[in-house]
């Protein structure tokens, strides 16, 4: 019995994991189209931020839930007016100056931090659930994932912001002529999902080794995540995040790490070759 | 004596979540025919066209090919047949000559020792030889829609499905095609599916109207089109068959 | 077979580089050229797959690394080197219709295609990290984890002896391959097959509609390409006399792309040449421990990408092409103004 809690809240922490590090891709991916391959590059900044206003002085929460999201959504804006803006249109080459702009990422954080690992211990303790231990901040990383779902979900739908935000994405000329400036949008919707990116970075510091290649090991994971949960951005990646983090949890209970994401890759083939879109499917049918 | 059937759909239906696009759809091709499918925009003409291709495959009803039941078929193999399609929208090897492509529709076809002359014969059927080295991508859009014929045609099919090949074309460029077009139906039964009724009266042909999914009427052009039926549905004044 | 005086004049050069550098350059140099040639090779294959063939893979250093351990597998199997380059060219060639099966037959379109080629890459690679314990052994090939595996034997002398090849030999051998496949695969281009291959990079639909069974084609073309890029792997192994999984890792796919889009997608030469000149250029610049290689190769990429988005060969060779219109069109005007005045 209370193994099988114990088991449980790994599965719930799992599949919070993937859809804290997806989230902020699905937000980019699901709105503009664009596959930034630096996503996991913004997650280490978002680490790499926490471990240095910690060592600052700076309240690990602080670090976690202000200084990583704002880092990232930052470097977000200024990649999106430098960069990623000459190539919305194209696909192919916003795909490789992505790739491009990772490695300079990790070169530029290798440059500065140095390759040794770094780490930030766990700001929680851990609860005994009969003769086991758990951490409570998988809880925590349980309770930001639910969180940040239920706030992206609300904000899509209810606010004036997330109108503008689909209705930009969905036609942009249109928008344009309710007096919406398109750019302004795209701007924003880049810096969401790169604030979201670095989030996920300062949530996880805690719980990784964190050194300057830790973003190549999240970008596979997260895109794998939101391919397969297709156009709908939030219940999509929860969809799929819940799918891959259960089989990739039980898995892992089972045989150990490696095979546990080897698993969840073949899962994610076998599910794009029966929904080639995706679970949630067919673009443009509904933007949440 | 009676001409051979080439092309046959039984019942065909075809729904897209819902939406009833081709109704109970019975129709007949003979060899040598050459028939032009008509009708107001969402009347199901493309979507009939793209059932008999292969590239939609249809909810239910028989489709026979130069006798062959080819529901579930993918199109490369009913191409295999002996039909030649060409698209709304020009389908083309883009950055390839003029020449490769029609030597790539001939080749399949006709093997490698003839595919040459094939190609040769098509170019010279169309009249576009002088067009053989240019890249398509630099071509007009006339241009390409007379070089897709060609690409077609090499292919030696024995029915071609046509879809709106006037599309953009200038009076002249039109009159040129349906001059091609009539005299490709000496070696192939035709159909054409068009919008444009003046390219339709330069045509000719006898016509099958389309309206809602269902064919309303068949017969001879002029006919066709003076009846006050077709007027209605196309004037929006009926709703139904 | 005719070739185009461009593939021509190329080879020519290549076999002069193969009579004539071992004599100018050292050793050591010549070892690292033979490295490096090997590289170019994998160069050569994503240059095919991407430019004639349309298809971009992420992670086409996956198909180089299994290259190399299969080249391992069985060359410390059987002991002879030349049995571990077929079996390197073929696993990789079985992997890559495998894969290429899935994802044609499977309607994924091309976006996804260069995710899934990603993702199978890393997935290969922590696979192959991991792989430390005893009990992964194939054979008497141990698979070494993080560590690789050593001791991989070189090339001999073929058939009767065990007399492994010298460095200029080796260097020879190697250049050889590159050539006969360079010109391979341009004399390719000259059959049906080889036209498809473009046609169905233009418009697959076309292609199908005319009767062509494009997704079969579509698998044979990844095939060819990821034996291609086996072969490189195993050479690479035979060469060093050892595979580690950094032949599987992102930089390595991340390098090779680099490669073909500087040199010139749509090219062959193009992505060859650039693939040998940015390994020196690397090289020389970690020697001299200027630059973190990661800024300095993804700098060039989003250089590349932004500024030069067709690559060099073809920038070049159209700057060239522009440089001779001009030239007649002075010559033409020239020859007006010389007949006005008389």
């Amino acid at each position: 019995m209370d193994y099988a809690i114990v088991m449980l809240v790994q599965i719930f922490g799992a599949v919070a994991g993937l859809v804290v590090i997806s989230l902020g891709l699905a937000v980019i991916f699901g709105m503009m189209r664009v596959i930034n391959i630096a996503h996991g590059e913004f997650v280490a900044v978002g680490a790499y931020a926490v471990i240095a206003s910690v060592k600052a002085g700076v309240n690990v929460w602080v670090a976690i839930l202000l200084v990583a999201p704002l880092v990232g959504a930052l470097l977000g804006v200024i990649v999106e007016r430098c960069l990623i803006r000459f190539l919305y249109s194209r696909i192919v080459d916003s795909l490789l100056a992505t790739w491009g702009l990772s490695l300079v990422l990790v070169g530029t954080i290798t440059t500065i931090f140095g390759n040794t690992v770094e780490g930030v211990p766990s700001p929680l303790g851990s609860i005994s659930i009969g003769s086991y231990r758990i951490s409570l901040y998988i809880l925590f990383l349980i309770a930001i994932a639910s969180s940040l779902l239920a706030a992206l979900y609300a904000g899509l739908r209810f606010t004036t912001f997330g109108l503008l935000a689909r209705g930009t994405m969905q036609n942009a000329e249109v928008a344009a002529s309710f007096g919406v400036a398109p750019n302004r949008v795209y701007m924003a919707t880049f810096a969401l999902g790169a604030g979201l990116a670095g989030l996920a970075g300062g949530v996880l510091a805690p719980m990784t080794a964190v050194v300057p290649t830790m973003g190549t090991a999240f970008v596979a994971k997260a895109f794998i995540t939101v391919v397969s949960g297709g156009a709908a951005m939030v219940t999509g990646t929860a969809a799929s995040s819940v799918l891959f983090g259960s089989i990739g949890q039980v898995t892992t209970f089972i045989t150990g790490p490696v095979w546990g994401d080897a698993a969840m890759l073949l899962v994610a083939i076998i599910l794009l070759r029966v929904l080639p879109q995706g679970i949630t499917g067919r673009f443009w049918r509904s933007a949440q | 004596m009676t001409l051979p059937v080439v092309l046959q759909t039984r019942q065909l239906c075809k729904n897209f979540a819902g939406v009833v696009a081709v109704k109970d759809v019975d129709f007949v091709l003979k060899a040598g025919e050459l028939r032009c499918l008509i009708g107001p925009n969402g009347a199901g003409k493309s979507t009939f066209f793209k059932c008999v291709t292969g590239l939609f495959r249809p909810t239910s009803g028989e489709v026979e090919v130069l006798g062959e039941n080819v529901v579930g078929w993918e199109s490369f193999m009913i191409a295999r047949l002996g039909v030649g399609i060409k698209t709304q929208v020009p389908s083309l090897f883009g950055e390839l000559s003029v020449w490769d492509n029609v030597w790539l529709g001939a080749r399949r076809s006709s093997g490698k020792a003839m595919s040459r002359s094939c190609a040769e014969g098509a170019l010279e059927r169309i009249g576009i030889p002088e067009l053989r080295s240019q890249q398509v991508n630099q071509l007009a859009h006339g241009q390409r829609q007379l070089v897709e014929l060609a690409v077609v045609l090499a292919a030696s099919p024995k029915v071609i499905l046509l879809d709106e090949p006037a599309a953009g074309m200038s009076l002249d460029e039109s009159q040129r095609i349906a001059e091609i077009i009539r005299g490709l139906s000496r070696t192939a039964a035709i159909i054409v599916v068009e919008h444009d009724m003046r390219f339709m009266r330069v045509l000719g042909a006898a016509a099958t109207v389309f309206h809602q999914g269902c064919i309303l009427i068949e017969g001879d052009m002029n006919e066709v089109l003076d009846h006050p039926v077709v007027r209605d549905v196309y004037l929006g004044r009926r709703a139904a068959a | 077979m005719r070739l185009q005086p461009a593939t021509a004049a190329a080879s020519i050069a290549g076999v002069l580089c193969l009579l004539i550098a071992p004599s100018l350059v050292s050793e050591y140099h010549l070892g690292q050229l033979t490295l490096n040639i090997s590289l170019s090779l994998l160069a050569l294959s994503l240059a095919y797959l991407w430019g004639y063939g349309g298809v971009l893979s992420f992670g086409h250093a996956a198909f180089f690394g299994l290259g190399g351990y299969a080249f391992a597998v069985v060359a410390l199997n059987t002991a002879d080197a030349w049995a571990g380059l077929a079996g390197a060219a073929g696993c990789s060639a079985m992997f890559a219709a495998a894969l290429g099966y899935f994802v044609f037959y499977g309607r994924l379109n091309d976006v996804y295609l260069g995710v899934v080629t990603l993702v199978v890459s890393l997935i290969l690679f922590k696979v192959m990290s991991h792989t430390a314990g005893p009990e992964y052994t194939i054979g008497s090939a141990s698979l070494g984890g993080y560590n690789g595996i050593p001791g991989l034997p070189g090339l001999h002398v073929p058939f009767p002896s065990d007399v492994p090849l010298d460095d200029s030999t080796l260097f020879r051998v190697s250049l050889a391959v590159l050539i006969i496949a360079y010109v391979g695969l341009k004399s390719l281009q000259q059959t049906l097959f080889g036209h498809l291959t473009l046609a169905i990079r233009e418009h697959e639909g076309r292609a199908a509609l005319l009767g062509y069974n494009v997704r079969l084609h579509k698998v044979f073309v990844f095939a060819l390409s990821g034996a291609l890029a086996g072969l490189a792997g195993g050479m690479f192994a035979s060469h060093q006399a050892f595979v580690d999984p950094n032949t599987l890792a992102l930089p390595l796919s991340a390098q090779c792309l680099v490669w073909v889009i500087i040199g010139g997608r749509g090219t062959l030469i193009g992505p060859v040449l650039a693939s040998i000149g940015l390994q020196q250029i690397i090289t020389k610049l970690s020697e001299t421990a200027a630059f973190d290689t990661n800024l300095l190769l993804g700098g060039l990429l989003v250089i590349a990408v932004v500024v030069l988005p067709r690559g060099l060969a073809p920038t070049f060779s159209d700057a060239v092409a522009r440089g001779g219109a001009s030239i007649k069109r002075r010559i033409a005007s020239n020859s007006d103004k010389v007949d006005a005045l008389t």
